[in-house]
């Protein structure tokens, strides 16, 4: 059964400089019980994707397009449905866990607010939740009335994710949830964002940049480009044998710890303009595989069969 | 390079355009007076309490004069205290706001208490005391406003030469060893245009609402006819309210204010970008 | 880098008590400054400080002093004293209240003004409160539905609001309530020789004829606020906590609360630095509406030429605008104390 189910999703949106082409076409899933990664680079339209699924980017936005979540479409539903879904049946952890919360209110009450605008669950109940959450997470329990600016940023993190999973929702979305931190950290928060979704019995959509890292406990892997989805495939086909040349060039833009020294390749060129609109494949300029139909013509889209959008696959 | 892109702010949004338009007719009937008010300001021939006809556009008030012609007149004091005072601010403004920031140290502290001792006192009941002890005239009256409001100006002016004193252009010169003078002259202050816009704007606003209000508990020069006397007469009539007599008497000259004002306000708006 | 709890908050505890400390010695600077002021004045001022004491001579019922009564009368009120010892019983004169004779009275001024105080503060304060609570109201509406009907609808409403000067605006709202309408009383702070058969009959009177000066100054005050509301509230709206807010589904008014809460402080600083307006709109507001406080009693003074009251009502409004302002930065430090922790 699918969780979430993105179809042709484009989003625009309306700037002082022109329309921005964030999403173009995007298809993707998300089923019970799996862990899916979105990888791409900044303006690869990653994060729109993830804050339109919530509908927290509204303003000045014209999308087309359907996002199915548990079969029911939550694109055109009315304010007070979007609400009770989200937080409740859509949890989120957002990229930057240091300024998420309300620095004038300690972490117990906006846990209970969490719990008390969905649920009608009583107070003993509540807090025996929300010291569970924490515990799971490593944080005591005691210092639920700390306030935010009390804890690290690691620890932070940590409650976000305590708290995206409070209610038990179906789908947890997080939002970069490695990117703040240091590389020590990122390993462990992304072990803690397995265990968290298991135990809690949710499906899981990670939005990235860092392939290697993310990948680690991924089923499936999407990978992004210029708005669209250039490739996608379990996390054996994308890493071990990556079709895109988009895919390729970054699994090979990584620091291996290896004996002999190795060469780490970067992805030359800088990424496409949202506010242009090409006729051909956006990733032209920086691909090594380039031909003269990559220029003037669209590739065809990834769909249930064509796992990559590329002309030379 | 910085005039040229305030008129262009102005000139580009709805609001500045209807401000400045409001604006550009109080100047030119405030210029323009004697030859388009029908009659002279102390002119009190005609007979009191006229209705609006032909020969008064507005009637006449108790003593017979036309009150068209004291709105027109109005104008022109109420622009005059403007001008007067925002350029006072500003000047004095400017200099201390400039000097503080760009010297520092104790003398900038000890210019801020001073300035910040003076921001605290309330100004009306200290207006209404030097009033009572002086006589009403109304350089008194510019004298008095801007003297109580070049320290806001100061303050804001002196926030802004200590951004820019460390701004690149500035230290620069500093460091290449221009003097003083020109490192202000010509790098700080022509920074500081947008500043002195508002400054201008925000004192006239205050200088024309005070003035009409002094005006309006008496403290008008009478030999300027203005609008605050105007409703001070109007209210002070016993029945005003009775007869028809306030909508040509007391309701233009408010208006006047109200719109006067309102240009300054939108002008003020829209250079500040708000939305 | 955890911060643990007992030290952060003493940290913020010790450094706000001595900024608190720091506040509270400016405003008795300035005060001190504003008596001095006071002091001063009639002694520079033409005429003398005997004008300031009996009034001048050219006023309806001049007292008469030749030469000799002249001097005597100098040296009654210690005017030919070394002027530092003029100052130190000055000084002390305020501190026990006593700011002499009012010469259209005659009575102890420190009476008047105490009889009047209390009217001026009751519509000062309740427009001050009604106006901020609006001006939040509003404001925080306009940013919640920015872009939309009410929001454009205020932005254009508030700037006019702004340009009417307070006394015009008054003079219309008695026009259409009190004339036209008769639905309030258009003079005075209660009904003159009124007998009251119960308490409730006499606020409810006192609240009539409060009724028309406070919706004048709360329309001329609320703009104020609204503007200030709006725009800090539409900064804080798209922070990361309120975004998250919204993700975790909380309901519109819990994340209206949370906004609330931290647009505050300017709110509180705004409220205190418009009571120092707040007090001349005052004088206007009663003189329109002939409402018995503070503001009518400056006016008339200063038509009487009334020296001593005039210098007392100013140092004691003066008094009232420090003491809000200080109250306001007290308020305003601790809230702003928990938001700067990190």
């Amino acid at each position: 059964m699918s969780i979430l189910d993105v179809k042709s999703l484009t989003v625009d949106f309306n700037g002082r400089d022109g329309v921005h082409h964030v999403l173009k076409g995007v298809d993707l899933s998300v089923y019970d019980g799996e862990i899916v990664g979105l990888i791409g680079e900044s303006g690869s339209g990653k994060s729109t994707l993830a804050l339109t699924a919530l509908d927290l980017n509204g303003h000045d936005r014209a999308m087309s397009g359907d996002i199915r979540f548990m079969g029911k479409s939550i694109v055109s539903i009315d304010r007070e449905s979007m609400r009770k879904v989200r937080g409740r049946h859509i949890g989120f952890i957002p990229q930057s866990a240091m300024n998420a919360l309300d620095p004038l209110v300690t972490v117990k009450k906006q846990f209970l607010e969490t719990i008390r605008d969905h649920t009608d669950m009583p107070r003993s109940e509540a807090l025996r939740l929300i010291d569970d959450s924490l515990e799971a997470v490593g944080i005591g329990p005691r210092r639920a009335n700390s306030f935010p600016y009390e804890f690290s940023g690691g620890q932070r993190q940590r409650m976000m994710i305590a708290l995206s999973m409070l209610l038990g929702p179906e789908l947890i979305i997080a939002d970069e949830p490695t990117t703040a931190l240091d590389v020590t950290l990122q390993s462990r928060i992304v072990q803690l964002l397995k265990d968290s979704a298991a135990k809690k019995h949710s499906s899981m959509l990670i939005i990235s940049h860092d392939l290697h890292t993310i990948s680690r406990i991924c089923d499936r892997i999407y990978i992004m480009y210029a708005g669209r989805v250039v490739e996608y495939g379990t996390r054996e086909e994308i890493m071990g044998r990556p079709e895109h040349p988009y895919t390729r060039k970054l699994l090979s833009s990584r620091l291996h710890v290896m004996a002999e020294p190795a060469r780490v390749q970067g992805i030359k060129g800088s990424p496409p303009s949202t506010l242009k609109v090409y006729p051909g494949c956006e990733f032209y300029d920086r691909c090594d595989e380039r031909a003269d139909v990559c220029k003037a013509e669209r590739p065809p889209g990834c769909s249930r069969t064509a796992k990559v959008s590329c002309h030379r696959r | 390079m910085h005039r040229e892109s305030i008129l262009k702010k102005l000139s580009s949004s709805p609001q500045g355009i209807i401000g400045l338009s409001i604006l550009a007719f109080f100047i030119i009937l405030a210029l323009a007076a004697p030859l388009v008010a029908p009659y002279d300001p102390t002119d009190m021939s005609a007979d009191p309490f006229l209705r609006p006809s032909g020969a008064h556009w507005l009637g006449t008030d108790d003593v017979g004069k036309d009150i068209l012609t004291v709105v027109i007149y109005g104008s022109r004091t109420s622009l005059i205290v403007a001008l007067a005072v925002s350029v006072t601010v500003l000047a004095i403004g400017t200099a201390v706001g400039v000097f503080s920031g760009y010297v520092g140290g104790n003398i900038d502290r000890a210019f801020m208490r001073g300035v910040d001792i003076f921001l605290m006192i309330p100004d009306l009941p200290l207006i209404l005391i030097l009033a009572a002890y002086l006589r009403p005239g109304i350089w008194n009256v510019v004298f008095i406003l801007a003297l109580l409001g070049w320290p806001v100006s100061a303050r804001i002016t002196r926030a802004q030469a200590i951004t820019l004193k460390s701004a690149g252009h500035v230290d620069f010169a500093r460091v290449s060893g221009g003097p003083d003078i020109y490192v202000i002259g010509k790098h700080i202050i022509p920074d500081l245009y947008p500043i002195m816009a508002t400054t201008v704007v925000m004192q006239s606003i205050r200088a024309i609402l005070s003035e009409s209000g002094l005006a309006f508990l008496g403290l008008g020069d009478p030999s300027f006819p203005s609008w605050g006397t105007t409703i001070k007469y109007a209210i002070g009539y016993p029945g005003i309210f009775f007869t028809d007599a306030w909508m040509w008497w007391l309701l233009p000259a408010g208006a006047c204010i109200s719109l006067l004002v309102l240009a300054f306000v939108l002008v003020g708006q829209c250079l500040e970008g708000d939305e | 880098m955890t911060y643990i709890k007992t030290s952060g908050a003493r940290r913020m505890d010790k450094a706000y008590r001595k900024a608190i400390l720091n506040r509270g010695l400016e405003y008795a600077l300035t005060f001190f400054i504003i008596l001095t002021i006071n002091f001063f004045l009639p002694r520079v001022m033409p005429g003398g400080p005997l004008l300031s004491i009996f009034g001048s001579q050219n006023s309806d019922l001049p007292v008469v002093i030749d030469d000799a009564t002249k001097l005597k009368l100098m040296d009654y009120y210690h005017l030919n004293d070394p002027l530092h010892i003029q100052f130190i019983n000055y000084l002390i004169d305020t501190a026990h209240l006593n700011f002499g004779y009012s010469i259209y009275y005659n009575i102890p001024v420190v009476d008047i003004i105490a009889g009047r105080l209390p009217w001026t503060i009751l519509l000062m304060g309740s427009a001050l409160l009604i106006s901020t609570a609006l001006g939040v109201y509003l404001g925080l509406e306009s940013s919640w539905r920015r872009g939309k009907a009410i929001d454009r609808a205020l932005l254009v409403i508030m700037p006019v609001l702004k340009s009417i000067p307070v006394f015009f605006l008054g003079s219309l709202i008695i026009f259409i309530f009190g004339f036209r309408l008769g639905i309030f009383p258009v003079s005075g702070g209660m009904t003159p020789y009124a007998v009251y058969s119960s308490p409730i009959r006499m606020i409810a009177d006192i609240a009539s004829h409060l009724a028309l000066p406070l919706a004048c100054l709360v329309i001329f005050e609320i703009t104020g606020s609204y503007l200030l509301v709006r725009n800090v509230c539409t900064q804080q709206m798209e922070r990361p906590y309120i975004v998250m807010a919204v993700a975790r589904g909380l309901k519109d008014r819990n994340i209206r609360k949370h906004v609330l809460k931290n647009s505050l402080t300017p709110v509180v600083n705004q409220a205190a630095a418009m009571l120092g307006f707040l007090v001349g709109g005052a004088i206007f507001i009663e003189t329109v509406f002939s409402y018995p406080g503070m503001g009518l009693l400056v006016y008339n003074s200063f038509l009487e030429r009334d020296y001593p009251v005039l210098q007392a009502a100013f140092i004691v409004m003066s008094l009232c605008v420090l003491a809000c302002n200080y109250a306001a930065d007290i308020i305003s430090g601790y809230i702003d104390g928990r938001a700067r922790q990190d």
